[in-house]
């Protein structure tokens, strides 16, 4: 077996984010890293949407990013820390839409190490030199200038090791033009190793060192160093030079502490707390992120703690000596892994877990009520300020990125909606898979679903994942009969946006002006009384509509030409661009009409007579600085299209013509591949290839190359639609013209980081459509559907999966599907969080206390304040949940419709009650009802670990599926973390044993067990008699139950060391899992294997009990290993596409979604091994990992092709791509075709 | 590390190979003769007192001890019989007066029987549990059973379902009856839930397994 893998969609999860101009204008650009992915966004300041210029996958792990600038540059570069043992330094290039790889110095071993540098980077705020440092240890200096011609240069590095000591965190201290000075939080644990007492332990101290740069030396000296009374956290360094006073702010637990060299004494203030917060109250307050905000005349730090709250943070100065530390509350957003405040008034916040912000800054929070903290106010050791946290005041939020990070459970559910009594084995899903379409009759859509439970905490969410494009609807308007069609016009070819909206009807023709609103205007000079065939802005600023008796030529002082055509016929097609008008006439006759360049429309001498009656017709667009588009292509009855020559050399002579298997419905000839059109520096970007399109009446649509030279067509790539004609419009889509395809599904095909997708729209069946540009909507689609006009905007281009999301309260663990209703019963947990009983209770006693507390006098304002506490409800998707310690658990079991997102039922668990597992079955000796079972631990606690024990709580599903009806609980000794349903009883893993239970009228009742499972256990499986068992630490173990003994004996197990996080079965013998390091791996019995074991009755230890690889003789066989670079927890076999073949898709911590799928072919393994070998050494990893090396990070690769790297060849320059194909016998659009003729096959 | 061998002792590397011959020659081992244990050990099916040895040469050794002890005394054809077969055909013979009395003990006995297919050295020739889900597996009707079935297991499997098949092993290959199917059915059923004969006709409960606190006697077999 031989498997390719694919991504379907990258992860969305944020870890770092730095801003800079990267692209060297003078707008801010956002650069993120999505651990193994490397992202440029740029957020528009005109309209707040975020756009995401350029992703590139590294195949590698990215530990730490920054950016910096050479003294008096205009341009950012990037640092990449990474697991590579190098140091690589990025500029992206705009004119090409890459990022090139500058510099890249090899210091250590590959892979995360304690003592090989990558995990903290830091640069001199000048710009002159970076310091990269290990967890432990090693620092490396490296010194950065230029050269005599302005390139950037890097030294050979600088050491500034220390052994025996730990790193917290580096940043580099702004001195203005001085030294270089970096200051490390760092710890000594030499003493503490050396002393058995454990005492040098108990008083280790955190420290604060600083390192200088000697630039005169060319060495690092280790400075200064200072011991610290709180446990940092992180450091923010505060301007200096003639900016600031310089130095570093220390944020720890509670405290928020200044520190300079000289005379500058510690300036330290506490870390406001929420008032009448529920969080225990001995719990630490940090900070855990921050943004730094500076200009010329002042600057301010913005801080984050964990639970949200940001505070602005400003220092008082005096003489350049700090006097005050001051805070104030700013505002509470979701807690960020990292934040950037860009110089246009933006706050990007990248969140920890969910989706991604981005705030406008309304406000600096300078003149409101809001109290001001300060360092110099009196105040205990120990003591805090208070504050009340409130909805948003100074931020806007204006954008939203989706993220799905993290997942935690996903399944696809195509076939479930056609066979819902058959779901529960998971075996069906492959075996019957009918297709997918007949879902489509009941969910009234024709793509299968991604059920996913994602996110942490209160921001938890269940999402319905589609493929298609997501369609924001702006405005819906009624119409007056059912019209068949409508362009949009600009008034003037400088125009930015359309002036005009023209329907057409059957007999008339209706035009609408856009403006502040839309309305009917009688006044623009097209012909109301008839139906249009096409109208377009002809030449600068003349319009010119196309209507079966003639052609109206509007010029811009309102002057009217009119064409009419001769005698009997009129125009039953045509096709019209910026100069140049064809028509059709009935009988096949072409006349071309031309703008010359006074404005006059010119008809050509000669007119063409073609074979058969004309279909339809394009012209491209005129190319910039050109008279005329060259081509035209003409599609006949006959099913062929022919390209005709519009150059006055060889004018109306037909140049080629291509063959269709059906009539041709639509043409649409576009321009597209090409990179930006053009950079901020005016510069034009390389023009894309032009492309022929071709919607054929049978519902599939063709793209061909079209020579720009000769006119010849090449490359002809097929998909298939929908089941009606295939109606073709060009839009513009980023800038870039795009191609909107309309069967009875609407697609998009369009470029998008040179790549071409072919995208549904997640919306109802169009009929006709054209590009609309407005102040409102500058990319937008205005289209019919029956009688209404729509006016649509298309903002997520390059997103895979259009989604729906319904919050849930706690982390989601699990969901099983019922099988007959449908309705997913969810199981959510979440450690340090209480119940809403709890909280409830805690939030009652609180204000008893607070009206206890109170004085005689001030009982009455105490209790309306307790009141207005207990009526107060700030929403916890924002705020956070109260944390409530250590050990203390929260869940609920939720039954969901998961069409309409609503709850049915909820069953609240008591406090430290950890749902863990859930299943849906029924017992053989109860008949047709179906009951649910969740694993419950109680009192967990994860470390050092602990548990009191657990239960397994049995409902009855009732009420078709909508109720929990409670039967009983059993208790159990450990966590019960995996339940699966087994012959009519269920299988229980609780923690080590392997147990089946049968239902009984109290309890569930124990009838089998098995005590040798290594660890504990994670997952069940079955199949026929075979339970597969995976362990948490010891891969899988395969069990066989004997039921005429009622034992279940190990007969088989894996001899690697799997952390097993999920498995699917792929057949009898076959299992896939994925483990907890980010592997996936496909093991499978041996033919041989023998299930017909018995016990030992000896209770000698046997050869194999001795092993260290497992007691069971048998052992599984390795089929595939690949490493992802994410942790993977869900696996499933499935069929993505209707009618496409099945596939493996997996799920990642990071929001990540791909798939495996297997090889069909010799020749195609073939090919793209060869292909990935080229592209390992002609197309090497950005951050200077080797490719082979990550994805053998574990275990070593085998038999899997990563069609993520291969797919990176449509990236590589174009000689490299013809190297790399010649090198395979082929052109390089030959390549790129198989490339996407195997990901269409199985996905999108 | 490398697995290259260093050294010259012959004698070690002698041994090796001899084991290597007997492992080869340990394909002749019918399926029946002898049992795999979970734990990669084998249990002589041969010998009424089941002797367990630890490596394929051991049973090897073993074997060629038995044949020279039954090979003299019996015919080839008898040999290969287990002396408990025996034993039970010739109580059958003995004991025909009392028809039902015996046809419940052959049942009882045939699905006490421990004899499954030994054949980690023999290539199988089917695969008797092929994922065929029981009958009891899930509440599946019938005609989805085969649908699953039929692709996975390769070779076509009695109706009977693994389970049977799995405690009939010694019995002929005929269709069961339904009343005998249902006998065996129930029994199994009946084990799978912790009950134990006891050996004298009675059912008793298993102390490692739960009950229902009112469940006295196991159920009967259901009339129908």
């Amino acid at each position: 077996m031989f498997l390719y893998n694919l991504t379907l969609q990258r992860a969305t999860g944020i870890s770092f984010a730095i801003h800079g101009n990267f692209s060297g204008t003078k707008q801010q650009e956002i650069v993120v890293s999505r651990g193994k992915i490397l992202e440029l966004l740029r957020p528009d300041p005109n309209t707040g949407k975020v756009h995401t210029l350029l992703t590139v996958e590294v195949f590698g792990v990215i530990r730490s990013l920054m950016a910096f600038r050479l003294t008096g540059g205009t341009k950012d570069y990037i640092v990449v820390g990474s697991d590579s043992g190098r140091i690589v330094i990025l500029e992206y290039q705009p004119s090409k839409n890459m990022f090139e790889k500058i510099h890249q110095e090899t210091f250590g071993k590959s892979g995360c190490r304690r003592i090989v540098p990558g995990q903290f980077l830091a640069v001199d705020p000048k710009g002159r030199a970076v310091m990269i440092s290990a967890i432990e240890k090693q620092k490396l200096v490296y010194i950065l200038n230029r050269d005599a011609a302005a390139r950037l240069t890097i030294s050979s590095p600088l050491e500034a090791h220390k052994a025996n000591t730990l790193v917290y965190h580096v940043v580099g201290v702004d001195v203005g033009f001085e030294n270089p000075m970096f200051a490390c939080l760092e710890m000594d644990y030499e003493e503490a190793d050396n002393d058995p007492t454990g005492e040098a332990a108990a008083n280790t101290q955190q420290t604060l060192t600083f390192y200088e740069l000697d630039l005169g030396l060319n060495h690092v000296v280790r400075k200064y160093s200072e011991p610290l009374e709180e446990h940092g956290n992180f450091l923010i360094t505060v301007p200096g030079g003639s900016d600031g006073p310089s130095g570093v702010l220390i944020c720890s637990e509670n405290y928020i502490t200044y520190k300079n060299f000289g005379d500058q004494p510690d300036i330290r203030c506490p870390i406001p707390r929420r008032r009448n917060d529920l969080d225990d109250p001995e719990r630490g307050m940090i900070f855990v992120c921050s943004a730094t905000h500076k200009t010329k005349s002042m600057f301010f730090f913005l801080a984050q703690t964990e639970q949200g709250d940001i505070f602005k943070i400003t220092l008082e100065t005096d003489e350049d000596m700090v006097t005050e530390i001051r805070l104030k509350y700013f505002d509470t957003v979701p807690v960020a892994a990292a934040m950037c405040v860009l110089k246009t008034g933006f706050l990007f916040v990248a969140s920890e877990f969910g989706n991604h912000y981005l705030y406008q800054i309304a406000h600096l929070g300078d003149d409101d009520e809001e109290p001001e903290f300060s360092s110099a106010m009196p105040l205990e050791e120990g003591d805090t300020f208070f504050f009340q946290p409130r909805p948003l005041k100074n931020l806007v939020l204006v954008d939203e990125l989706d993220s799905l990070s993290p997942i935690l459970f996903c399944q696809e559910t195509g076939v479930m909606a056609v066979y819902p009594q058959y779901s529960h084995v998971r075996l069906c899903y492959s075996r019957l898979h009918c297709s997918a379409e007949r879902i489509a009759d009941l969910a009234n859509e024709d793509t299968p679903q991604l059920y996913v439970a994602c996110g942490r905490g209160p921001r938890s969410s269940l999402r319905v994942l589609r493929h298609g494009l997501e369609v924001s609807e702006m405005a819906v308007s009624e119409l007056p009969g059912n019209p068949n069609a409508v362009w949009t016009v600009r008034r003037h070819i400088e125009d930015e946006f359309d002036a005009y909206i023209i329907v057409s009807f059957v007999n008339a023709t209706l035009v609408l002006s856009i403006g502040e609103t839309v309305e009917e205007v009688t006044d623009s000079g097209f012909l109301g009384t008839t139906p249009t065939l096409s109208c377009s802005l002809l030449g600068d600023d003349a319009l010119v509509q196309v209507y079966p008796d003639g052609i109206r030529h509007i010029r811009a002082d309102k002057r009217v030409n009119e064409w009419k055509t001769p005698g009997k016929k009129t125009i039953v097609k045509c096709a019209v661009n910026q100069r140049q008008v064809v028509i059709a006439l009935t009988g096949g006759e072409l006349v071309y009409f031309e703008m010359d360049p006074s404005g006059q429309l010119n008809e050509y001498t000669e007119r063409k007579e073609m074979s058969a009656d004309v279909v339809c017709m394009s012209l491209a667009n005129v190319p910039p600085g050109e008279q005329r588009s060259r081509f035209l292509a003409v599609g006949l009855v006959d099913n062929t299209v022919r390209i005709i020559s519009l150059d006055p050399s060889d004018c109306l002579q037909p140049l080629s013509m291509q063959a269709l298997p059906a009539q041709p419905e639509s043409l649409c000839i576009v321009e597209m591949g090409g990179t930006e059109k053009q950079d901020e520096l005016g510069e034009r970007g390389s023009i894309g290839f032009l492309y022929l399109n071709i919607g054929l009446q049978n519902g599939v649509l063709l793209r061909t190359v079209l020579d720009p030279v000769t006119g010849d067509l090449s490359d002809t790539r097929t998909r298939y639609l929908g089941s009606r004609p295939v109606k073709l419009f060009r839009v513009r889509m980023q800038g870039q013209e795009a191609v909107l395809a309309m069967s009875s599904r609407s697609w998009l095909s369009y470029s998008y980081q040179s790549r071409f997708h072919l995208t549904p729209l997640s919306y109802e069946t169009l009929e006709f459509a054209s590009g609309f540009a407005s102040e409102q909507c500058p990319e937008g689609i205005v289209a019919i559907s029956t009688n209404t006009l729509r006016i649509l905007a298309l903002e997520k281009l390059g997103a895979v999966f259009n989604q729906v999301a319904f919050p849930l309260q706690y982390t989601p663990r699990k969901f099983v599907i019922h099988p007959e209703s449908n309705n997913l019963i969810i199981i959510e947990t979440d450690h340090n969080a209480y119940t809403e009983a709890t909280k409830a209770q805690r939030k009652q006693q609180m204000a008893e206390e607070m009206v206890e507390a109170a004085g005689e006098d001030e009982r009455e304002l105490a209790a309306e304040m307790a009141a207005a506490f207990l009526n107060e409800n700030l929403p916890e998707s924002i705020f956070g949940a109260p944390k409530a310690g250590n050990g203390q658990w929260a869940s609920v079991i939720r039954v969901m419709n998961p069409i309409q997102g609503n709850t049915l039922d909820l069953v609240q668990l008591e406090q430290n009650e950890a749902a863990f597992s859930v299943a849906v079955c029924r017992f053989s000796n109860t008949g047709e009802d179906w009951y649910v079972l969740v694993g419950v631990a109680k009192d967990l606690i994860l470390n050092p670990r602990s548990v009191a024990g657990g239960f397994v709580y049995t409902y009855k599903l009732v009420n078709n599926g909508e109720k929990l009806e409670f039967l009983h609980k059993t208790p159990v000794e450990e966590v019960p973390a995996a339940i699966a349903p087994f012959q009519g009883r269920v299988l229980i893993g609780v923690g080590k044993l392997l147990r089946v239970y049968d239902l009984g009228k109290k309890k569930l009742l124990r009838k089998c067990e098995n005590k040798h499972i290594a660890n504990y256990i994670s997952g069940i499986q079955t199949i026929g008699h075979r339970v597969i068992v995976s362990d948490v630490q010891e891969s899988f173990i395969w069990v066989r139950y004997k039921r005429n003994e009622n034992q279940l004996i190990i007969f088989a197990d894996d001899t690697y060391p799997r952390w097993v996080t999920t498995a699917s079965l792929l057949d009898y013998d076959t299992v896939a899992g994925a483990d907890k390091f980010g592997n996936i791996c496909v093991v499978r019995l041996p033919p041989n294997t023998n299930d017909e074991v018995d016990e030992d009755p000896t209770g000698n230890k046997a050869l194999w009990d001795r092993g260290l690889l497992n007691g069971a003789s048998q052992k599984a066989e390795v089929i595939m290993n690949y490493h992802v670079g994410e942790t993977v927890l869900s696996l499933q076999k499935t069929t993505l596409i209707p009618g496409g073949s099945e596939s493996l898709v997996y799920t990642t911590l990071s929001g990540g979604i791909g798939i495996l799928v297997p090889f069909t072919s010799h020749e195609d393994h073939d090919f793209f091994q060869h292909v990935e070998m080229h592209l390992r050494s002609e197309h090497p990893p950005l951050c200077g990992r080797d490719h082979l090396s990550f994805r053998s990070y574990y275990f070593p690769v085998k038999n899997v092709i990563d069609g993520d790297l291969c797919e990176q060849f449509n990236s590589m320059e174009p000689n490299k791509q013809k190297n790399v194909s010649e090198e395979l016998d082929r052109t390089p659009p030959e390549v790129s075709k198989k490339l996407e003729d195997i990901r269409t096959r199985y996905a999108f | 590390m490398s697995f290259k061998r260093e050294g010259d002792d012959w004698s070690q590397l002698n041994v090796l190979k001899k084991r290597r011959v007997g492992d080869l020659l340990a394909s002749y081992i019918p399926e029946d003769e002898a049992l795999m244990l979970r734990d990669g050990r084998f249990a002589c099916a041969i010998c009424p007192h089941r002797p367990v040895l630890d490596t394929l040469a051991m049973l090897t050794a073993h074997r060629a001890g038995l044949q020279l002890f039954y090979g003299k005394k019996q015919p080839g054809k008898e040999r290969k019989q287990n002396p408990k077969h025996q034993n039970e055909l010739r109580r059958e013979e003995t004991k025909a007066e009392a028809p039902l009395l015996t046809q419940t003990r052959l049942i009882t006995q045939s699905a006490l029987h421990r004899a499954p297919h030994y054949n980690s050295c023999c290539r199988r020739k089917y695969r008797p549990e092929a994922p065929g889900p029981s009958v009891s597996l899930s509440p599946m009707p019938p005609s989805e059973v085969k649908l699953q079935s039929g692709k996975i297991s390769r070779e076509p499997e009695p109706a009977a379902g693994p389970q049977a098949e799995e405690s009939a092993t010694v019995s002929a290959p005929a269709p069961m009856s339904p009343t005998r199917r249902r006998a065996l059915d129930h029994y199994l059923t009946l084990r799978s839930s912790g009950w134990i004969p006891d050996g004298r006709g009675r059912w008793v409960k298993d102390e490692n397994v739960e009950f229902d606190s009112d469940e006295e006697e196991p159920p009967d077999l259901p009339l129908d």
